[in-house]
């Protein structure tokens, strides 16, 4: 790697992209499959709504705080909740500050857009929810994964979700178009001359949809892409979340059936004592 | 699942629903209950739990129960258990701990005036002789008019004062035992005290207003 004389990881405009380009593993067919994924509900334990989620290398944690009361100066009108979202790289996830605080300022913008068409926020008039993402691990697609795991933490936490929410993240580079991209590839992608008069495409696409009412919450794109590309990668990252829904409606069904299964083990336990009783 | 399993099961309501399930379609005798919503003539799930059916009045009320603690906001109506911190002569500043037998993360605020101590002889109210700081009464939310600002009302026989310590007796002293519906008493020191006493129900014998 070394010899090369350029490495991944740094921010500074590239001379010569392709270089780069030429050593990622570039996806010989188009698979429109979710990475390997791992989900667990309520994983802080002290905490009512919250999520741990493992998507590929990413490792993102969400936390959805009490509802609090809006403060009085703020003149705000409206029956609707406030949704507040922050998004937080975690102090080891070794990345350059500066991009750090910028990554985290888009997100946690991008992840607000997100989440309010998906909650119920007339259920919170005059309150606000406060939503905390930590990311623990960055290898792409690090805002996707942490609208999965919001939209599990928030239900979670039982706060009432008109649908659940899933997402995903596609991208084009040098016409090569890449599911799921790694951190590799977004690193690349964010460091290519932003204007050099070239008709060749690049740039990201991130979608959040609602596959019960079949909505879409969010469609986050940056960089050059013509229409017909938009779309293509829309129509890719619609038909990964719909795959994602069945991961968390299988977390889910799960956890719910563990709490009724403990509550039934509460009801036997009392039904045997009757039982006894009786006889 | 369909609107007919969801029919033949009733009994068991072991039926598991995700947010936005379809669980049935919306009529005149098909009411969309707590954590459903009604969309293009269907009902929805907005919380993961199981089903319930509730037949009322020759209505089947959709309700779905959640897996674990709602996240709940108390709401006109409800019957609230709350911390009085202070006291004055006009009103009780509160604090919200429970709704129901929900107990809240958060404490909100709260304030019961002086004119909805009691539903009678309004005038004569005094607060200094109907509550004092650290008791914990039962009220009840009345719609909110102020923003952030939870009002409260004791007038029903069933709300008002069910802890209170005797000022005499420190923080760490038994509780007071209720003798009329104006005053308590104290078990150690036998000091009475006047208070806004709740008579204790059953929380099935409060009416409900929603």
């Amino acid at each position: 790697m070394a010899q090369s004389g350029v490495v991944f990881g740094s921010y500074a405009p590239r001379v010569n992209p392709k270089e780069l380009f030429d050593r990622l593993t570039t996806p010989k067919t188009l698979e429109l499959e979710p990475r390997p994924t791992f989900i667990k509900v309520g994983a802080v334990s002290n905490v009512k709504g919250s999520a741990y989620m493992e998507y590929g290398n990413t490792k993102v944690m969400a936390q959805v705080e009490p509802p609090k009361e809006i403060s009085k100066n703020s003149n705000r009108s409206g029956t609707l909740g406030l949704i507040l979202c922050s998004v937080k790289y975690a102090p080891f996830a070794a990345l350059d500050s500066e991009v750090v605080a910028r990554k985290e300022s888009f997100m946690s913008v991008a992840l607000k857009k997100a989440l309010e068409p998906v909650i119920c926020r007339h259920e919170f008039a005059n309150f606000q929810l406060e939503i905390k993402v930590l990311i623990i691990d960055d290898d792409g697609c690090a805002l996707s994964t942490a609208i999965n795991c919001c939209g599990a933490a928030l239900i979670e936490g039982g706060i009432p979700t008109y649908d659940l929410l899933t997402s995903s993240t596609v991208c084009v580079l040098n016409g090569q178009e890449f599911v799921n991209p790694t951190a590799d590839v977004e690193d690349l992608l964010r460091s290519l001359p932003g204007c050099d008069n070239s008709s060749e495409e690049h740039g990201v696409l991130v979608t959040a949809s609602l596959s019960g009412v079949g909505q879409i919450s969010e469609c986050f794109q940056k960089g050059y892409l013509l229409p017909e590309t938009l779309e293509r990668l829309c129509d890719h990252s619609l038909a990964i979340n719909l795959r994602m829904v069945d991961t968390i409606k299988h977390v889910l069904v799960n956890k719910v059936k563990q709490h009724i299964a403990s509550q039934e083990g509460e009801e036997s336990n009392g039904s045997d004592e009757d039982m006894e009783n009786n006889s | 699942m369909t609107p007919a399993s969801g029919k033949s099961q009733r009994k068991h309501s072991k039926l598991i629903c995700l947010p936005g399930q379809r669980l049935c379609l919306s009529d005149e005798n098909t009411v969309s209950g707590q954590g459903t919503y009604e969309r293009m003539g269907y009902i929805y799930a907005t919380l993961a739990g199981t089903v319930h059916i509730n037949e009322k009045d020759n209505c089947k009320f959709i309700e779905v129960q959640c897996a674990g603690s709602q996240t709940i906001v108390p709401v006109a109506g409800d019957i609230v258990t709350a911390r009085v911190l202070q006291v004055n002569q006009r009103a009780a500043k509160c604090s919200i701990l429970c709704i129901g037998e929900h107990v809240l993360e958060q404490n909100y605020r709260a304030i019961l005036r002086k004119e909805d101590v009691r539903a009678t002889e309004k005038d004569r109210v005094e607060m200094y002789k109907s509550f004092r700081p650290g008791d914990v009464i039962l009220a009840r939310v009345l719609p909110q008019t102020e923003l952030s600002c939870y009002q409260l009302s004791t007038a029903e026989n069933e709300l008002g004062v069910v802890i209170a310590i005797s000022s005499e007796s420190g923080p760490n002293g038994p509780p007071m035992v209720p003798i009329s519906w104006t005053e308590m008493q104290c078990p150690n020191t036998l000091v009475k005290e006047p208070r806004k006493v709740a008579k204790i129900v059953p929380a099935s014998a409060v009416k409900t207003e929603n």
